[in-house]
């Protein structure tokens, strides 16, 4: 029995392959090639074009690549060197990593700068002396952190920056002159706007476009032109005054917030406040003045901003913690609620 | 409720009931308690508190823990193994702080903090790189080797540090790799000699020496020749132990 199932078994397969049924048994087995779903041939068409319209970019091609590494996580300062539970230091000789870092005055945190760029050691002329500061971006909902920002800060004593800002006034006539010789690389008034219009002044050459108020109506003409770098009342580059302008724009400092990655609750920047060169007393000034701009855009809620403050020189790797909050001005929360006080009796 | 029970604390678990059991009514004289009046929280494991420190007292001289005498307190497994088993140390139970009174009196060498042990442990076999300029004129003063030991990670005052009875002058380019040694005192009772080496270093890259890889492992002898014998008692650093290692198995 076994054998006839066999044979039987391999011709109903030979029949099968060969498509023959139709021919020798179309009484015995049953087999319909109808079309298939309208819908599903349709799938099947989408599918295949959207394979073929995908093509990779430069950017996905790295993504892919770093899929299969493992990519390190970068944690913030505040997480990797956390001092507050290690004991502080009592005796005058001690080993730093067992203890809590030394928190400096402002004047000596500067001093020890000055002993380490010493002729006799160093020997480095005028490095910048730097803030690096910590903050919590923590927001008003939980869920909304603050974004990263950028901010051009005033200081009240100059020094040199380092950084070359081309910058294009345009102003009433009678200014042109002045402004030129306080810094601005081309000033000028209603020919600038036509020079702009026409392309014989490319945009591409200047990195900061002022202008005076009164000027108005006519910036408006070219404001596809100018893009991003159209003159507004919030960056400080439109206001009455062009020559304040023209100062806060050349001589201020950069400060951009940035955030962790993997972090966003976690922000850091580096701003200079002078040389090394300069009197201390200049430098702290500039520092207090510095912290009082960054804490305007504090969110609205309690806790604290500013979470640490180190003082760096950048060619070396000493850094020096101080005490923020003596230069952080108390801020009234505002309470509408005021309890209601109990009066004597009379 | 959370109770506790009284005497052995061996493997307890406290705990307390998750759901309350309701109140009697009136002339109730008992009640049966509902399943949810069994399912309880855990509110603390005895066995994963933190045990305390045992209390002992050295029968012998042991490096970087105390001397013969000392009542040192270590950690459970660290005392069995390495302190009792051996018969380094006994328990410091009253009637042994009798028997071995007569050694715990006379030995009063205490340190002067408790971080003392391990700094002394770092200072000894440190060697400090003492960094100075290849162009300007200098001469070694103690505020020189403060920043040197701060960029280590070592906060030293100028009072705790006396320096050598001869001055050092440069910039001398014979005098590279050269060792001396100083001394430093912790709380004006311990004393150490940390040994030292002169680099010369600059900013201006056309003036730097030329690169040494892991210049910081070569001694180039002692600085002063009646030194000698006290740098050659002085441990070296480990990585020089390491070093001479190496080399014998290359040969």
């Amino acid at each position: 029995m076994a054998s006839a199932t066999r044979i039987i078994h391999n011709s109903i397969n030979f029949i099968h392959r060969y498509n023959l049924s139709t021919c020798i048994l179309s009484g015995l087995s049953q087999v319909r090639h109808y079309a298939a779903r309208k819908s599903t041939r349709e799938k099947a068409r989408k599918k295949k074009s959207l394979t073929i319209m995908k093509k990779l970019t430069l950017a996905d091609k790295i993504q892919k690549s770093k899929k299969n590494k493992v990519v390190q996580v970068i944690k913030p300062d505040a997480l990797r060197y956390f001092d507050e539970s290690k004991p502080a230091p009592t005796d005058d000789v001690y080993l730093g990593r067992i203890f809590k870092w030394n928190i400096y005055p402002f004047s000596e945190a500067i001093l020890n700068h000055r002993e380490f760029f010493h002729p006799t050691m160093y020997d480095y002329k005028d490095p910048y002396v730097q803030l690096l500061i910590e903050f919590n971006m923590k927001g008003v909902k939980k869920t909304k952190p603050v974004e990263p920002f950028k901010k051009l800060l005033n200081i009240k004593h100059k020094f040199d920056h380092g950084e070359e800002r081309r910058i294009l006034a345009i102003c009433p006539p009678e200014e042109e002159a002045a402004l030129e010789a306080a810094g601005a690389l081309h000033a000028g008034g209603t020919n600038i706007v036509k020079d702009i219009m026409s392309g014989s002044i490319s945009l591409d050459n200047f990195d900061i476009v002022i202008a005076n108020v009164k000027l108005m109506p006519e910036i408006l003409t070219i404001r596809g032109l100018l893009k991003k770098k159209i003159p507004t009342l919030k960056a400080e580059t439109l206001g009455g005054n062009t020559l304040k302008l023209l100062n806060h724009q050349l001589n201020s400092v950069t400060c951009s917030v940035k955030t962790y990655k993997d972090f966003p609750e976690y922000g850091y920047s580096t701003v200079s406040i002078g040389t090394l060169d300069m009197d201390i007393n200049h430098l702290e000034e500039n520092m207090k003045i510095i912290i009082d701009n960054l804490m305007l855009s504090k969110p609205k809620r309690s806790g604290s901003f500013i979470t640490r403050i180190r003082v760096i020189c950048p060619p070396s790797n000493e850094k020096f913690k101080i005490n923020h909050n003596l230069y952080i001005k108390e801020e009234k929360i505002n309470t509408e609620i005021e309890d209601e006080v109990a009066l004597p009796l009379e | 409720m959370a109770a506790q029970i009284q005497g052995s604390q061996h493997s307890q678990r406290i705990l307390k009931r998750k759901y309350p059991v309701r109140l009697f009514k009136k002339d109730d004289t008992h009640f049966e308690l509902r399943r949810k009046n069994f399912y309880y929280d855990l509110i603390e494991d005895t066995d994963l508190r933190k045990k305390p420190n045992i209390d002992l007292i050295l029968t012998k001289d042991i490096e970087s823990y105390g001397k013969k005498g000392d009542k040192i307190s270590l950690k459970r497994l660290k005392a069995y193994n390495d302190f009792l088993l051996p018969g380094l140390a006994v328990y410091a139970t009253p009637e042994n702080i009798q028997k071995y009174m007569s050694i715990v009196i006379s030995t009063e060498h205490q340190h002067s903090s408790k971080y003392a042990i391990e700094l002394l442990k770092v200072l000894e076999k440190c060697c400090l790189i003492v960094n100075m300029n290849i162009d300007n004129h200098w001469k070694l003063e103690k505020w020189h080797i403060k920043v040197n030991f701060r960029t280590c990670g070592i906060y030293v005052t100028e009072k705790s540090i006396t320096m050598p009875k001869k001055d050092i002058i440069g910039p001398n380019l014979q005098n590279e790799g050269k060792e001396f040694y100083i001394k430093v005192t912790i709380n004006e009772t311990e004393e150490v000699k940390v040994r030292c080496r002169l680099h010369h270093v600059t900013t201006v890259p056309e003036h730097q020496l030329p690169e040494i890889s892991e210049f910081w492992k070569i001694s180039n002898g002692a600085l002063f020749p009646e030194d000698e014998k006290v740098l050659n008692a002085l441990p070296r650093p480990k990585w020089e132990d390491y070093n001479i290692e190496k080399q014998m198995y290359n040969c």
